[in-house]
């Protein structure tokens, strides 16, 4: 601790604090603009200059360490006189055009003129003529250069905490202009941080651009709908319109930073393609009726099939309150456990239950990535959770966590990382058992006699080697690090070795406990409440709280509580249900908020399976390719139309706000519960969403004692259930099988992470086209070259898209995003078969078989 | 008459070669310093030769070595700054296009002292004769061994890498040069932490003007107290005074730290042209202040200039006489400043631009009552408030020229021209060497 | 050397890439002439750089061009030494006689004029740099003689000659 005196105040603080960062505590206010929390210290805009006793010169708060004993003065006339001589030459030059600058009534210039400016300026010289026009940088950053004042807070957020590296400045002196490569910011990734942390109106959002002035728009706290990052965003809306998003700043995991999605990607709201009014199937055709017609037409239906099995399906992007009433109303009045939450891939909860009740660490992922070491397992942060990804990088850059990256696809992350494994798709689990032994091997059996006993006898004596240089290299690193962070993409859920893989995470970190490294582990999700949603027990074989179905006591605990029955057999999950549909032994399936028919694999046979269903229920606020399918559509709230708690990757539960009413004839997702439980002559209780989480923090041990109103503007942590009795070790994975040919692999892509990014306008225009991505030497050995268009080919069906050479990619690998729906991936994907193998080759030209086809006419 | 050290090669032939230099005893100072002295002896005899950086600013070099950590995990580097482009100074163009291998020689001995077995020469892009003359003496030094691997048989490596500038005298400042050599656009960087500690790719870095490394061999062949007799005790040794302007005989001069200016100008460099008188000298570079004619009595030294207002900067003496309009002179120092002004903080970028803007005006006689004090101002908001010394040297520069020719301005604001147009136009070019 | 070659070679001196964005560029401008968006990417593909970091160079720089300049680059320097003794009236002249304004190039693309700031070579003021050469205690009739030797020069050589028609000042 050193100490310092402000204008008279004495204050103790940590070596190392800045001048700025103690005033700041002090409660005395400095003007700065280049500073920003997040990013070192540039000092270049000189407004916080300040008078150090000593010091001949005035020194920049921003940058100056304190050193014990230090006295500052901030509030001396000749800081005021030089405060205002920098805002004298800031404005010299500036257009003061701010009646039609969108920055206007929230621009820092204006604020800091009126709080430190002068009140008149001599400045009586032509301004400059830099650039007349704004610059287009991409579809949705557009530049006045003009009124750019240099703080530079735009190049470094792009460089140092997206790790894009899209913009940056030209020229020198007066001239600098900051810009993307030729004055283009097309391949960026467009999340408008910048536009964010500009001060003034130069980066400005264009879709927001001249619509509306701030003091017009109604600003709503929520969170992001789009992945398991749970970013807090503030919604601007001017009578329910949906007009731009901004962030938090002080808030939220993310602070000021979003990606694309959450900051361009709510125009969602605003899609032609919501379900305006209940639908029934009526001759084949879905017609639109009144919401009594649909009730009648469903209490109809649903008494013709009561002897059948019953299914449910429910969204992970619906709130914690929606999927919680959704698992009561699918045990308590359909009576069945046959439920999921995912469409697309079944959760292997034997080897998930262990894993997440023994390690999932829910805390603030920022004090994670303060580990030592963080290693991420499998997907592509980058384009999954870009907000965490930029945490990483963080962390990697400034606060020196080691980063380890074992995936196949290669991610931007790489770069920052001390080692990278890349594996081979589906091998996951056998590359992490190979990271285990070389960790038992890097530990010595000696100080892990008892361990490694365990290990042994489980393992049957190690059957993989270490050899392999990159699991060494991150065992050894591993070794190294005091503390030690597992990062798991969802991503690994999908495959069918998922329990395999999960199995030798629990390995894995079983050990590093053992090792004393107090390991910390979390999901990246690309859902925004997936953790919500297992906690909420929208599952086949656990009820909420992630208790067994099977276990009496919480059974009867719940059966209690809600004062009705829970079937006691654990029930099936969604492939099963499609089987049994397929087989005809369903009556009813009832899908919220959910597309299987675009995700789930092998689309031929979900159609079918689907189809077979005596009577399928839809309740979605789009109309999906699964809703075209349905004997029953009910039009529901979307994003911003309801109120609910979400519960992010980190475990952190937070509200997510209503902007409006819902759209249309569309009701809020609780009310259509209860409306089809009175279709049944039951009633949900309690039913309103406030009630709904009263009684889930009462009956739910993750959410213990939390109360809404006290989640506050950075939400509140769920807490980890009783750790489960010490596990034992997994046996060893089964051997991968080495593929020769191309293995296609899937995910997210960063302008589409499923089917709310698709009814982006926004996200369509700055996307790429679909596309299909492979290395280098694969393409040069395939004859093709980087923007042609090619099939790829799997025993399933095929595809047609432009390729996307990608010089990072490993051989042998193939990725095509999931969610372009036009792609129609899953129709080339088999059931239980992941990764596939596929063959690529050039597409005909169709023009070719036109014109051969042509004179024969 | 001063015996030249630095110079001593300029006027031979082939004094750029290695034969040449060797023949008049070079690369025994290296010698001298692998086989007879630790790096730590080195160190020691250039605190005590009390030689101050050549750069500008004068620092004691031996002190800036001994920052360096003995202990670092990461390699050390030897920066020589070699940009040169203080307008008004050509003295290391002249060391490396004549006499290189003196340079190479000074690199290899600092480095020695300093522990870096990599040194970059900065050098700017234009100097494309002593950009090859230096390739030249560094492959001559490598084929001889005095460069590369063990060298003379010492366990001591050191490899000199060219690093050509591309125009932007913001890479002369120590630490926009590190970031340029990184790759970056050249803006300075903050400090602490210093070069020393963290430069190059964040390791300890020693960065020194031509001039300062070319005096180290001397320093280790003669020893400290040669060069502590030189000129003042604080400010010693050799020194290389450029003097351009309106002088009959400008040229690169070598003579003791501390001359007389006057002496200089008059005796060394003829005056100024026949019927004309001097009006001020600019004694190192343009970011130094002037010094009006009255003022020439002043010693050419860091201290003895400091205490008169100005400073030695680079030496580079610039000699403007009678006919000359003084705010037209101002006009154009401050173009220059506003022209490479890197861009990185408000006053100078936007300070400077606004300053130009009035002094173009007052100089084109439109200049208006209040412009004077507008921009005494202006030098108030820059000086002492700009992130590098670049603004600095700007704002300092206008303040002595108001200070000293204030008339000359009212006179450009009163009269609403240039009182010195008449004469401009009639004068005729001075020519060559006069 | 190719120019990958040459600009790989440069790269090696450094322990870092982005180091040799500069020496690239210099290299890629001797080759090309000037350094348009094509030879940017270029330059970033062969050292895996980004490319923004290229164009952030070739712009800050004023020694790199990224708009053609003609055959004759003449620079003619109008800082204070050079302003003392007579660059003003050069500078007039040269306007004059190749019928361009300073920024300009003739039509013929032999020459471009500039002004530019101190060369380092003021004990020889007025000084123009052309190409690779200094051309110092400048005056008109100096001025006329080296055009008529650059013209001459242009006659009987090609671009890619120029070093060997006007061999450097050694
Ligand atoms: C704007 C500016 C330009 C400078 N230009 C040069 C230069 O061209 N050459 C030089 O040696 N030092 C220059 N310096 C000084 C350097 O920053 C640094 O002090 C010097 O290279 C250190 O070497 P020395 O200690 O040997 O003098 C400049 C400083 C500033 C602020
Ligand atoms: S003072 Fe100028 S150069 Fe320094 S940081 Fe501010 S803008 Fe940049
Ligand atoms: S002022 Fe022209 S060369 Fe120096």
């Amino acid at each position: 601790m050193v100490s310092v005196t402000i204008n008279g105040q004495r204050l103790d603080v940590e070596a190392g604090s800045t001048v700025l960062q103690a005033a700041e505590r002090l409660g005395i206010e400095i003007p700065t603009f280049c500073y920003l929390k997040r990013l070192p210290a540039l000092a270049s805009c000189r407004m916080c200059l300040v008078e150090i006793e000593g010091q001949r010169r005035l020194q920049p708060s921003c940058a100056t360490a304190i050193i014990d004993g230090m006295v500052v003065r901030t509030n001396t006339p000749l800081i005021d006189e030089t405060r205002s001589s920098m805002l004298d030459m800031l404005l010299a030059n500036h257009p003061l055009d701010c009646p039609i600058c969108d920055k206007g009534g929230e621009c820092e210039l204006q604020d800091m003129v009126m709080a430190y400016g002068p009140r008149e300026s001599r400045f009586r010289d032509a301004k400059r003529v830099f650039h007349s026009k704004d610059i287009r940088l991409s579809p949705v950053i557009i530049m006045n250069v003009n009124r750019c004042i240099q703080c530079q807070r735009c190049v470094r957020m792009c460089e140092e905490v997206v790790g894009a590296v899209a913009l940056g400045t030209v020229e020198k002196g007066m001239d600098t202009a900051v810009t993307g490569f030729e004055g283009s910011l097309a391949s960026c990734d467009q999340c408008g941080n910048c536009v964010e942390v500009c001060p003034v109106g130069a980066l400005m959002s264009f879709p927001y651009r001249y619509k509306a002035r701030p003091w017009d728009l109604a600003e709503t706290d929520t969170v992001c709908p789009h992945c398991g990052t749970g970013c807090q965003l503030t919604v601007g809306a001017r009578k329910g319109e949906f007009m731009r998003v901004h962030s938090k700043w002080e808030h939220g995991v993310n602070r000021e930073t979003l990606c694309v999605r959450g900051r361009f990607g709510l125009d969602f709201v605003e899609s032609r393609d919501r379900i305006k009014r209940p639908m029934i199937r009526r001759n084949g055709a879905l017609v639109p009726v009144s919401w009594d017609e649909a009730g009648n037409y469903l209490r109809e239906r649903l008494s013709g099939v009561e002897s059948k099995a019953m299914g449910g399906l429910a969204s992970p992007r619906l709130p914690n309150e929606m999927l919680y009433q959704f698992q009561k109303l699918m045990r308590t009045v359909f009576r069945t456990n046959n439920i999921d939450c995912s469409s697309r891939w079944s959760t292997p909860f034997d080897a998930l239950g262990p894993l997440v009740a023994g390690f999932y660490t829910r805390a603030p992922l920022e004090e994670l990535i303060g580990n030592d070491c963080v290693l991420v397992v499998g997907g592509n942060v980058t384009d999954e959770n870009p907000v965490t990804e930029y945490l990483l990088r963080d962390g990697a850059r400034r606060r020196q966590t080691g980063l380890l990256m074992l995936s196949a696809r290669p991610s931007r992350l790489d770069a920052d990382a001390r080692a990278v494994l890349r594996v081979r798709p589906g091998s996951e689990a056998a590359s992490l058992a190979a990271v285990v032994a070389g960790l038992v091997a890097a530990a010595g059996q000696a100080s892990l006699a008892d361990v490694f006993a365990d290990l042994g006898a489980a393992t049957d004596g190690p059957a993989v080697t270490p050899e392999d240089g990159g699991a060494h290299r991150l065992a050894v690193a591993l070794m190294e690090g005091k503390s030690v962070t597992v990062l798991v993409s969802a991503d690994l859920l999908r495959s069918p070795e998922a329990r395999a893989t999960l199995q030798q995470l629990n390995n894995l970190l079983q050990l590093l406990r053992a090792l004393g490294k107090g390991p910390a582990m979390q999901f990246l999700f690309d859902r925004a409440n997936q953790l919500g949603a297992w906690d909420m027990g929208v599952l086949p074989a656990v009820l909420p709280g992630m208790r067994p179905v099977v276990d009496v006591a919480a059974r009867t605990t719940l059966e209690r509580a809600w004062g009705a029955e829970i079937p006691s057999e654990p029930g099936a999950d969604f492939e099963v249900m499609l089987e049994l549909c397929d087989s005809g032994q369903v009556g009813a399936l009832y899908i919220v908020g959910s597309d299987p028919l675009m995700a789930y694999p092998d689309r031929e046979f979900v159609k079918r399976a689907l189809g077979a269903a005596e009577l399928l229920i839809v309740q979605d606020s789009f109309l999906t390719d699964t809703a075209g399918l349905a004997d029953v559509v009910l039009p529901a709230a979307g994003y911003g139309e309801e109120s609910g708690t979400l519960t992010n990757n980190e475990g952190r539960a937070q509200n997510v706000r209503k902007f409006r009413e819902p759209a249309f004839e569309a009701r809020g997702n609780l009310v259509i519960f209860d409306f089809v439980a009175t279709l049944r002559d039951q009633v949900l209780r309690p039913s309103t969403q406030g009630e709904i989480f009263d009684e889930i923090a009462r009956l739910i041990p993750s959410h213990q004692g939390l109360s809404q109103d006290q989640l506050g503007p950075d939400g509140a942590f769920t807490m980890a259930g009783p750790p489960p009795p010490a596990g034992e070790f997994f046996g060893p994975p089964p051997t991968p099988t080495a593929a020769d040919g191309l293995t296609l692999i899937t995910g997210n892509c960063l302008f589409h992470n499923g089917y709310i990014s698709e009814r982006s306008e926004i996200l369509n225009t700055v996307a790429d086209d679909p596309y299909v991505e492979m290395s280098a030497r694969d393409a040069t050995q395939l004859g093709l070259s980087d923007g042609d268009e090619v099939v790829v080919r799997s025993a399933q069906g095929e595809l047609t898209a432009k390729l996307k050479v990608n010089r990072h990619f490993p051989g042998g690998l193939v990725f095509v995003p999931e969610n372009y729906k036009t792609l129609r991936l899953n129709s080339l994907m088999r059931r239980r078969e992941y990764p596939c193998p596929v063959e690529v080759e050039r597409a005909q030209a169709t023009f070719e078989i036109a014109t051969a086809a042509g004179p024969g006419l | 008459m001063f015996e030249p050290v630095l110079l001593r090669n300029v006027g031979v032939p082939d004094g750029h070669l290695l034969a040449t230099y060797r023949a008049g005893g070079g690369y025994q100072a290296l010698a001298k310093a692998l086989h007879e002295h630790t790096p730590d002896e080195i160190i020691d005899l250039v605190k005590n030769s009390n030689l101050r950086g050549r750069g500008g600013a004068g620092f004691p070099t031996g002190m800036k070595w001994s920052f360096v950590p003995k202990k670092a995990a990461k390699p050390k580097y030897l920066c020589c700054n070699a940009d040169e482009g203080e307008p008004g100074t050509f003295k290391d163009r002249i060391i490396m296009e004549r006499d290189p291998h003196q340079l190479v020689e000074g690199m290899a001995i600092s480095a020695y002292a300093i522990g870096a077995e990599t040194a970059y020469v900065y050098i700017r892009g234009e100097y494309t004769l002593a950009i090859r003359r230096l390739e030249r003496a560094i492959a001559e030094a490598e084929a001889e061994g005095y460069l590369g691997k063990r060298i003379l048989g010492s366990d001591f490596s050191f490899v000199v890498h060219i690093h050509c500038g591309a125009g932007a005298y913001i890479c002369g400042e120590e630490t926009a040069m590190l970031d340029s050599l990184e790759g970056k656009r050249a803006q300075p960087r903050l400090k602490p932490p210093f070069p020393a500690v963290e430069g190059l790719y964040a390791s300890p870095t020693v960065i020194n003007n031509v001039e300062t490394l070319a005096c180290v061999p001397h320093i280790v062949m003669r020893g400290p107290n040669w060069f502590r007799g030189i000129g003042p005790d604080k400010s010693p040794g050799p020194k290389l005074y450029c003097v351009s302007g309106q002088v009959r005989k400008p040229g690169l001069y070598e003579l003791p730290m501390g001359i007389p200016l006057r002496e200089l100008v008059e005796d060394h460099a003829g005056g100024p042209p026949p019927g004309r008188k001097i009006k001020a000298v600019i004694p190192g570079g343009v970011s130094a202040p002037l010094i009006p004619a009255l003022g020439l009595d002043v010693g050419m030294d860091f201290d003895s200039l400091a205490a008169a207002g100005s400073m030695l900067g680079s030496a580079g003496v610039i000699v403007i006489d009678d006919s000359t309009c003084i705010v037209k002179v101002a006009t154009r120092i401050i173009e220059f400043f506003h022209h490479e002004s890197c861009g990185k903080c408000t006053p100078c970028r936007e300070g400077l631009n606004w300053v130009v803007k009035v002094l173009r005006r007052v100089e084109t006689g439109q200049g208006a009552p209040g412009d004077l004090e507008q921009l005494k101002a202006l030098c108030n908001g820059i000086f002492g408030n700009t992130f590098c010394a670049l603004g600095d040297g700007a704002a300092m520069g206008l303040r002595a020229a108001l200070a000293h020719f204030e008339d000359e301005f009212v006179a450009h604001i009163e009269e609403q021209r240039c009182p010195f147009n008449e004469k401009h136009a009639g004068r005729e070019l001075l020519g060559s060497y006069g | 050397m190719n120019m990958r070659e040459e600009i790989e070679a440069a790269a090696a001196r450094y322990p870092d890439q982005r180091s040799a964005i500069m020496p690239a560029l210099l290299i890629a401008q001797k080759e090309h002439g000037h350094l348009p968006g094509p030879v940017l990417e270029e330059v970033a593909d062969i050292l895996n750089v980004e490319r923004i970091w290229v164009y952030e160079l070739a712009t800050f720089y004023t020694l790199f061009h990224t708009e053609p300049v003609g055959m004759f680059h003449l620079q003619l320097c109008d800082n204070v030494s050079c302003m003392l003794r007579g660059s003003e009236d050069l500078l007039r002249h040269l306007e004059a006689v190749l019928g361009i304004k300073k920024g300009g190039s003739t039509p013929d693309g032999l020459f471009t004029l500039s002004t530019v700031e101190c060369l380092g070579a003021c004990e020889v003021a007025p000084v123009m740099q052309v190409g690779d050469d200094y051309h110092g205690d400048l005056d008109i009739a100096r001025i006329n003689a080296l055009l008529d030797r650059l013209r001459a020069a242009a006659g009987q050589t090609t671009g890619a000659d120029l070093t060997a028609a006007t061999p450097p000042g050694e």
